[in-house]
């Protein structure tokens, strides 16, 4: 059956990966009941022609998977021999970040690339700092991207530095930088200011673009990788300054959520009944788009006094917040430019009174 | 009335049918799906699923692309239905229980650590070209994509593979 005279070589490679998985794989294959497929892709043929809710079908499936999930019991997550610990397992930020002028601004190559890491600028917020500790539990409890081709893949596909459009904008001026580590050893900070023109492997990338390319191949290999952290950071309602997050609603589990008076004060935890009403909304988040011909008298107008809202954390130690919009759902700012997500419920259905 | 309705036309050019290829070769494609799929019961739906496709089409596909036509099949529900997994969707069949104790269990664990951190692509190349020992043109043929993809796609998986200790470092 096996015609090695056709391989294409790679070396010595070949005979043992070959044998690797040769000696991994279960001997005992299981028996497939030809007959049976084919009476079950007819029934399915015949279910496809004649009903038109085949999408309910897999929707009935989704809401009964959700309620699944409520318990923080994802099936997918059962599959331990697929499971790894390896985003969290790469090396760690420092810990002082280079000011803006001080960093650098260039990476020759992304051959051998072994991580990417975000290291929030933790100390750029107007609220109290957070303290050494929490900090250390913060970047402690981050995931790496380890499936580093995919932000070889992003970056290639990032927008180029824009000077004409970046001369009428001020560079932000932030410390948040990506720590790119190789098979070498070798680690390099780069800077995700916006209008930061970021040179890699010879292109000119904007640093929010360079951003956002990683947080892209994150949420890839979020799909890709089965993996979760026990969240253990802190839920401030402020001092915890811009932490990019990857996450979607639905594929995270909310584990922890706090409320937050629009000054900043926490009011109180969520109960464990409130968080898993709270994830059934996650669940069902849609996405948000603020009609501009909305009727100014619509009392979904924004309110002129900032809304309460909610410090909620994930599975994969992600920090997000939920506000209050007063229009009957609570909204979510994703990670893309522009997302915004509508979670279907309120503070007051949740039984939360700021 | 009307007869009952044959569950695979007769093959002009005595190409396999549904039934005889099934009998043939799902043992193999089920073993490609474990090394995809990492689970005994995921690779079982994996196999099930892409036949349950194929079997549609089963007269039209020419007799000397069929296994190629069947493990693209197969590697396009893969990559479809993890996609879907994350959007609330389950595949279809019961959960996977957790797997059993494996005869050896060292090697088989190291390989599935392995293949787990290579993209749904690269995972795809290996477990084709280095297990189903397909050349690259029918690798290539099999995804979809161009051979110097998956050139491409092998340099990086074997580069991986060889960071996480699998493989022996080599001097190319």
């Amino acid at each position: 059956m096996t015609d090695h005279t056709s391989h294409t070589t790679h070396g010595t490679d070949d005979p043992q990966l070959r044998d690797l998985l040769t000696a991994a794989v279960p001997d005992d294959a299981p028996t497939l009941d030809a007959a049976r497929l084919a009476r079950d892709a007819r029934t399915a043929r015949t279910r496809r022609r004649t009903a038109t809710a085949v999408g309910g079908v897999l929707a009935v499936g989704a809401t009964v998977a959700g309620v699944g999930l409520l318990g923080g019991q994802d099936p997918a997550a059962r599959d331990d021999t697929t499971a790894t610990t390896a985003p969290y397992d790469a090396p760690t930020c420092p810990a002082t970040l280079p000011e803006l002028p001080d960093a650098v601004w260039a990476v020759d190559s992304l051959d051998g690339l072994a991580s990417v890491r975000i290291c929030p600028d933790l100390d750029a917020t107007a609220g109290p700092l957070l303290s050494v500790d929490e900090k250390g539990q913060v970047l402690a409890s981050m995931d790496a991207l380890v499936q580093s081709d995919r932000f070889g893949e992003q970056v290639d596909v990032a927008e180029t530095f824009d000077p004409e459009r970046c001369a009428t904008i001020s560079v932000v001026n932030s410390r948040q930088s990506l720590q790119l580590t190789f098979d070498d050893g070798r680690s390099v900070l780069l800077p995700t200011a916006m209008c930061s023109p970021i040179s890699v492997a010879g292109r000119e990338i904007d640093g929010g673009a360079l951003g956002t390319a990683y947080l892209a191949a994150l949420d890839g290999q979020r799909d890709d990788l089965t993996y979760s952290h026990p969240f253990s950071g802190p839920l401030p309602c402020a001092g915890r300054g811009s932490v990019p997050d990857a996450a979607r609603p639905g594929r995270e589990q909310l584990v922890a959520a706090v409320l937050c008076t629009p000054d900043g004060e926490e009011v109180a935890p969520l109960s464990d009944a409130q968080l898993a009403d709270l994830n059934d909304a996650w669940r069902s988040a849609k996405e948000f788009v603020q009609d501009p011909t909305a009727d100014d008298e619509s009392e979904c107008t924004a309110p002129e006094d900032a809304p309460s809202y909610l410090v909620v954390g994930t599975d994969h130690s992600d920090v997000m917040r939920f506000s209050d919009t007063g229009c009957g759902f609570l909204v979510w700012s994703g990670w893309r430019p522009g997302d915004s997500q509508a979670l279907p419920t309120t503070l007051a259905d949740l039984g939360l009174t700021p | 009335m009307s007869e009952a309705v044959t569950v695979v036309e007769p093959r002009v050019d005595a190409g396999p049918t549904f039934e005889e290829y099934v009998a043939a070769r799902s043992a193999a494609l089920w073993r490609s799906a474990w090394l995809l799929t990492g689970d005994r019961h995921k690779a079982e739906d994996l196999v099930q699923t892409a036949l349950m496709k194929c079997w549609g089409r089963w007269s039209r596909i020419a007799p000397e692309a069929v296994e190629t036509y069947v493990r693209k099949t197969m590697v396009t529900t893969y990559t479809d239905w993890w996609r879907r997994r994350w959007n609330g969707e389950l595949p279809t069949g019961e959960l996977p229980e957790t797997a059993a104790a494996p005869v050896d269990g060292g090697i088989r664990r190291d390989v599935l650590v392995a293949l787990a951190a290579l993209p749904r692509g690269q995972r795809a190349v290996v477990v084709l070209r280095f297990f189903d020992d397909l050349t690259e043109a029918q690798t290539a043929a099999a995804l979809g994509i161009s051979v110097g993809t998956v050139k491409s796609q092998t340099s990086r998986a074997l580069r991986t593979l060889r960071t996480s200790g699998l493989l022996e470092d080599t001097h190319d």
